[in-house]
């Protein structure tokens, strides 16, 4: 038995059956770190003193025979972003050098209570800004598929570690498809719930109307299994959902999938990935879902409206670090013009951030300021409303909607960092679901002849996450889970 | 619309960043202003004066009670103080 070969249900199956030792599978899962991280850079920390101690405590709860968690030896990575207590978290940015967290988010609350073990902090973009990880403060991670290009992101460590087999299943976070997007390019799954599903108590903010903890697995399941554990109300979010979410457009329930025109008539979607989802339509039709060309007329508007939106939100999240109030501090001196106060603000902030965030906060105060609000943020909120209502219309004649979820397979390191615009449109269909609000997911549904896995984007409703992944499950049987493959290794070298 | 580089000082000011190098302030207003030019596709969008901002869930108050309570863990707080005296965090002078 090879203990990285199974899946979340079977392993958690395995360990009340006392067939698998949780310190077995942390050690597995170490001795595969050991071997890929060196190529992969998916970790900013490692945690294996503590794994090995939950490890052990899981044991001694299975030998004293008390309940068992519902993800009891599940061995999991976390982005981090994300607050796991006595732990540094640095948003992958020099600027929260040496901080460390001070409590536990609730979802790693709710996931260590149900018994799942965490093995370290993956990398990201900085404050979660960026496509490939290349963003990050700290170092680049590398795609498990091909390691010259990237593994997307902004939680791209989180979906590298999965699709190495580095973790079993991950915690990402969303605010423009930082989940789907790094999913779809290493070949693994990753959710977008609803926004206010999961708590964002614990989560470093980015831009709040947007922010979402998500889950990566390798398969729907796994993916469901790790939902259905961090959803839930939580009254220290003043966001998160009443614990029963009604959809306000009851689901149609005729097995009818939407087809977007806008999202296939793009310049730049790649021949391959428009021949993965042509392979797609044609499973769907063969279940017996009809399909039905529909229209998000709004769409063109969502990447400027994002753009303005999450960078005001971020302008206005980011001003605590100051190095006063929070962040690593850089003394400024007393200038001609401007007294030490403002130059230390200054300094701190300019030394502590990367380019990419220093530009989406230059863009966002612009964005706010005065003279400029209503042109660009008041009108970027109309459109925001717009884009919801062409999702809401569109909701009252099909049960999802499907799309490609990025318009090209893994790109080259290197081959974006100087055009930003170019990058920011890796995201263009999936930005317009955070908008929205509504939970989409990104499973495996191909690879190119480069043998690069291809992401389809399924889409549904609020409060349909559940529902989502049911549909996500029904399209790996359909397919036979012919896409749910692992990169092969041999020699510790990734052999693609 | 005011000139590019002057907006860019300007907010970045505001934004409390800067100064830059010439060569890193050239490419950050470079971008700037490429950003601003993807925005302008904004000003073709003819909104319905009837449309509001739509939500997931309906409005409702989700504060918690203003009572103070205590931190759990103080000591892990006090810990990630870059300076102290005492138990108090030292912050240097804001007043100028």
């Amino acid at each position: 038995m090879n203990i990285l070969d199974l899946s979340a249900t079977e392993l958690t199956a395995k360990v009340r059956g006392g067939e698998l030792l949780p310190t077995d599978i942390v050690s597995a899962y170490f001795k595969q770190i050991e071997t890929l991280e060196p190529e992969i850079d998916a970790y900013l920390l490692l945690m294996k003193g503590s794994a090995f101690e939950q490890a052990k405590t899981l044991e001694n709860k299975i030998k004293s025979k008390k309940p068992l968690g519902a993800l009891a030896g599940v061995p999991m990575s976390i982005k981090d972003n994300i607050c796991v207590e006595g732990s540094p978290t640095t948003c992958a940015s020099k600027i929260l050098s040496g901080y460390k967290a001070t409590y536990n988010a609730t979802v790693i609350e709710r996931l260590t209570a149900q018994d799942a073990i965490i093995l370290g902090k993956t990398n990201l973009d900085e404050f979660a800004m960026g496509s490939s990880t290349e963003n990050s403060g700290i170092k680049v991670t590398k795609n498990p598929w091909d390691t010259t290009r990237v593994p997307g992101g902004s939680s791209g460590g989180s979906a590298a570690s999965v699709a190495g087999a580095m973790a079993l299943t991950s915690l990402g976070s969303e605010t423009g498809g930082s989940v789907r997007q790094p999913a779809s390019l290493c070949g693994v799954v990753g959710l977008k719930p609803t926004y206010g599903a999961v708590s964002r108590f614990g989560l470093v903010a980015f831009a709040s109307s947007l922010d979402q903890v998500g889950p990566l697995g390798r398969d729907a399941r796994d993916t469901a299994l790790i939902f259905e554990t961090i959803a839930g109300h939580d009254p220290k979010d003043s966001t998160s959902l009443p614990n029963k979410v009604e959809s306000r457009e009851s689901r149609v329930v005729s097995r009818t999938i939407g087809i977007p025109k806008e999202y296939f008539d793009v310049e730049g979607l790649d021949p391959e990935v428009a021949k993965a989802m042509e392979n797609a339509i044609d499973t769907f039709k063969k279940e017996g879902f009809t399909i039905k060309e529909i229209s998000l007329p709004h769409t063109k508007y969502a990447l400027p409206t994002y753009y303005i939106l999450a960078s005001s939100e971020a302008s206005a999240n980011l001003a605590r670090f100051d190095g006063m109030r929070y962040g690593s501090r850089v003394q400024g001196q007393q200038g001609q013009e401007e007294g030490e106060l403002i130059q230390t603000y200054k300094a701190s902030r300019t030394k502590g951030f990367g380019a990419e965030v220093q530009r989406r906060i230059l863009i966002g105060t612009f964005a706010l300021s005065h003279g400029y609000y209503e042109a660009y943020y008041g009108r970027a909120q109309i459109a925001r409303s717009q884009i919801t209502l062409d999702f809401s219309n569109a909701f009252k004649e099909v049960d999802a909607i499907i799309s490609p979820t990025t318009p090209t397979p893994a790109f080259k390191i290197g081959e974006k960092t100087q055009d930003p615009l170019a990058m920011y449109l890796s995201d263009i269909f999936t930005i317009p679901v955070n908008l929205a609000g509504i939970p989409a997911v990104s499973i495996p549904c191909g690879f190119s002849k480069n043998n690069l896995p291809i992401g389809l984007q399924i889409m549904a409703s609020h409060g349909q996450d559940k529902f989502l992944l049911e549909l996500a499950q029904s399209f790996e049987k359909a397919t036979s889970r012919e896409f749910i493959k692992r990169p092969r290794i041999t020699g510790g070298k990734i052999n693609d | 619309m005011e000139n590019t580089s002057k907006l860019f000082d300007r907010v970045a000011h505001l934004a409390r960043l800067g100064p830059y190098e010439p060569k890193m302030g050239e490419h950050l207003g470079q971008d700037f202003a490429r950003i601003l030019d993807l925005f302008k596709v904004l000003e073709q969008l003819t909104a319905n004066k009837e449309t509001k901002p739509s939500w997931a869930a309906g409005p409702c108050n989700a504060f918690r009670e203003d009572e103070s309570r205590a931190f759990k863990n103080r000591e892990a707080i006090v810990a990630n103080f870059p300076a102290k005296e005492s138990s108090y965090l030292k912050v240097p002078r804001v007043i100028e």
